[in-house]
């Protein structure tokens, strides 16, 4: 570690009191602290002393969510740790985690750390703060303008990742599973479902080719997307076998995990319905186990724990619902993923689905769409959908895609702002308003659901 | 009825691609249409093809399509000769140049056209595209690790200038490949989708009706898109470093 000097006293303390006055009015994750102090010290973060034990978490989607579980667990049990709970997950959003944690002299005040760290950010976050263990949700395509494609993203944490570090990895995603193949690594994996049937609709596979003969990979299991049970009929790549396997969902309130080496099986409680939810919450145990705690004390401390609810939300007003998904902003697999569960929606009446998760909410900065047309919007093409709503900035491009998706034109409507779609829609036509919300344009969002929650508190 | 080749479908996906692949079984519902993956021999080998589309494909598939197609090159250059539709976008373009140069490793590419590409992979460039091709107003978007640099031999065969936005790199306006009925553009997927213009155009020159599926809309999106293009307060996005 580089000496401290003069320079970094000043930057810290600039960013320590920055982060104190922002809490003060009530915000939560900031990258500004960092920013203030790299200006002040461009070697800040070199500096920095590193928490005994450091953990990582990235991957497309998920991280959020295994983050908060897994620091969830460590608060119940007492565990002071550093941790970037809010989706700050850049270079900067985990320098300021970090900041947090030092004390005014520079001391770092915790021996953990548990960092969610998107992809990108991981060449610059893991040479310096090299974690023991680097958790990977899942390898997906993701925003076109910053990750391109799972190629590259692949190659940039294979450059990133320390040869000391721990992988722990998702044995049905053949692509994040072949990462730093020198690594020492254990696996999970979720077992197909009782009645889980694959979903062999998505557009989007990343995975269709073997990486190595080029030859179309064989399915046995087709979970979604390149996620599940595959083999190349060339080289015979495969899955590889895991360690931790979640086998069956007891009557959806409780997930059993089996450890391979010692044929153990452990319920937990189950946090989240959806399948990705099931994945989030198997990594998350798998890491708090591979951290050391025993699964009695996972499994006791997990029943408190809860899901960031802006992933999904659920308000009821008498018989009606108002559900918010978030899609991502210019993430098809996420948007995809968020369509597929209200294409699933069971005994929801009366469906309006609002798409409000536009990226880049400015009149004169114009944006790129393509991604929609990875997205499966024929999964919300079912007859309990009644009405399907666009408000962006490039709505015309919003509809384009639909009608070319099979919507019927009479379903779609469009407006050019949140707080306009909401407004056009009478809530008494509906039982259930669903909103596929994004990341970045949160004050159209809550403007939209204020708008929503009033119509619907009102015709209870 | 027409004959219609997606080449090597399964490994040119990316970008908004499969777009273009669901408009064209909707625009050629009653055409014939050949799926051709990365491992297949290529249909226009053999027998005629009226038009190969060749969609966005990341950089390990741009070595192998090229090498799977090196051995044809003098058929798809008769072809292309004899009036064949080629239509590439995105990375796909790239195929066709003289070479590849990886952060220093030069792969060699078809050559059907007199340009090379320089991948770099920071910082990744994000641009919206505005520009006129006979008459013809064009709207895209680039993301790309890529500056291409076009030889003389590009002068008569380049597709569009740029109005707005970079194209071939950023001091040069000239943006993708028209020659005979070859339309090419690095501009990202699914450009053809989102120009209604100029895939009527490209119908009309195949003797096909030229309706397109949900015509209105898609001039409606691409006529608000021009306004949102053209608009001088109009910016550019970030570049990814």
């Amino acid at each position: 570690m580089m000496k401290k000097g003069l320079r970094f006293i000043v930057a810290l303390f600039a960013a320590k009191w920055f982060a104190r006055t922002v809490r003060l009015f009530g915000h939560g994750g900031s990258h500004t602290p960092a920013r203030i102090a790299k200006r002040i010290d461009p070697a800040f973060f070199e500096k920095i002393e590193r928490p005994a034990k450091v953990v990582c978490i990235t991957g497309t989607n998920g991280k959020t969510t295994v983050n908060n579980i897994v620091s969830q667990v460590l608060t119940k049990l007492g565990i002071g740790h550093a941790r970037n709970l809010f989706g700050s997950n850049l270079h900067a959003g985990a320098v300021s985690t970090l900041i947090e944690m030092l004390d005014w002299r520079g001391r770092m005040t915790v021996d953990l750390a548990v960092l969610e760290v998107d992809e990108i950010s991981t060449k610059t976050v893991f040479p310096y703060l090299k974690p023991d263990i680097v958790a990977v949700t899942v390898l997906f395509r993701d925003s076109y303008a910053r990750n391109a494609h799972t190629d590259f993203i692949s190659e940039l944490l294979n450059d990133a990742i320390p040869e000391e570090s721990l992988l722990i990895l998702n044995s049905d995603d053949l692509i994040s599973s072949s990462l730093a193949p020198d690594n020492q690594r254990c696996f999970f994996s979720v077992d197909r479902l009782p009645g889980e049937e694959p979903e062999t609709t998505a557009l989007i596979n990343d995975l269709s080719l073997c990486p190595t003969c080029r030859v179309p990979i064989d399915y046995t299991f087709q979970r979604y997307h390149h996620i599940g049970r595959a083999t190349c009929p060339s080289c015979g790549m495969t899955n590889a076998g895991a360690d931790y396997v979640t086998t069956k969902l007891e009557n959806e309130h409780l997930i059993e995990i089996q450890e391979v080496s010692t044929a153990s099986v452990h319920g937990y409680k189950q946090i989240g319905a959806n399948i990705t939810d099931i994945y989030n919450e198997t990594l998350a145990i798998v890491l708090l186990r591979e951290m050391g705690f025993q699964p009695e004390t996972i499994a006791d401390a997990i029943t408190d724990v809860k899901v960031k609810s802006s992933r999904f939300d659920e308000e009821t007003f008498g018989d009606k619902r108002m559900i918010s998904i978030m899609g991502k902003d210019q993430n098809p697999v996420a948007t995809t993923r968020a369509f597929a569960v209200i294409g699933g929606l069971k005994d929801a009446g009366r469906v309006c689905v609002l798409i409000v998760n536009e990226s880049i909410d400015l009149p004169f900065c114009p944006e790129n769409l393509a991604y929609v047309y990875d997205v499966n919007v024929e999964y919300l093409d079912r007859p309990f959908i009644k009405t399907i709503g666009v408000a962006s900035q490039r709505r015309h491009d919003y509809v384009q895609r639909l009608l070319l998706g099979h919507i019927a034109p009479e379903k779609i409507i469009s407006a050019t702002s949140e707080k306009e779609l909401a407004n056009m829609i009478n809530v008494d036509d509906y039982d259930t308003i669903v909103l596929v919300t994004g990341t970045s344009n949160a004050p159209g969002i809550k403007e939209a659901q204020t708008i929503l929650r009033t119509q619907l508190a009102a015709s209870r | 009825m027409k004959t219609i080749e997606y080449l090597f479908y399964d490994a040119g996906t990316l970008f908004g691609d499969y777009g273009h692949y669901y408009y064209f079984d909707q625009l050629f519902a009653s055409e014939r249409i050949i799926r051709t993956g990365l491992n297949d021999t290529p249909a226009f080998i053999n027998e005629p093809v009226d038009l190969v589309y060749l969609g966005a494909m990341n950089e390990r598939h741009q070595i192998m399509a090229a090498e799977r197609l090196l051995p044809f090159r003098d058929r798809l250059i008769s072809c292309i000769e004899n009036g064949m539709h080629f239509l590439a976008t995105c990375t796909a373009m790239d195929i066709l140049g003289q070479s590849i140069d990886y952060e220093g490793k030069t792969q060699a590419m078809l050559g059907l056209f007199d340009f090379t590409v320089k991948f770099q992979r920071w910082p990744r460039i994000n641009q919206f595209v505005y520009g006129e091709w006979n008459g013809i107003e064009l709207t895209g978007h680039k993301s790309q690790f890529t500056k291409t640099t076009f030889g003389p031999g590009m002068d008569d065969r380049y597709f569009f200038k740029t109005k707005r936005g970079m194209g071939a790199n950023p001091t040069d306006t000239r943006e993708g490949i028209h020659y005979k009925h070859v339309y090419a553009t690095q501009c990202m997927g699914p450009f053809f989708v989102i120009n209604p213009g100029l895939m009527k155009h490209i119908l009309r020159e195949l003797d096909l009706p030229d309706d397109l599926p949900a015509e209105a809309a898609a001039f409606e999106a691409h006529a608000n898109r021009l306004v949102e293009f053209k608009h001088p307060r109009a910016s550019q996005a970030m570049e990814v470093s």
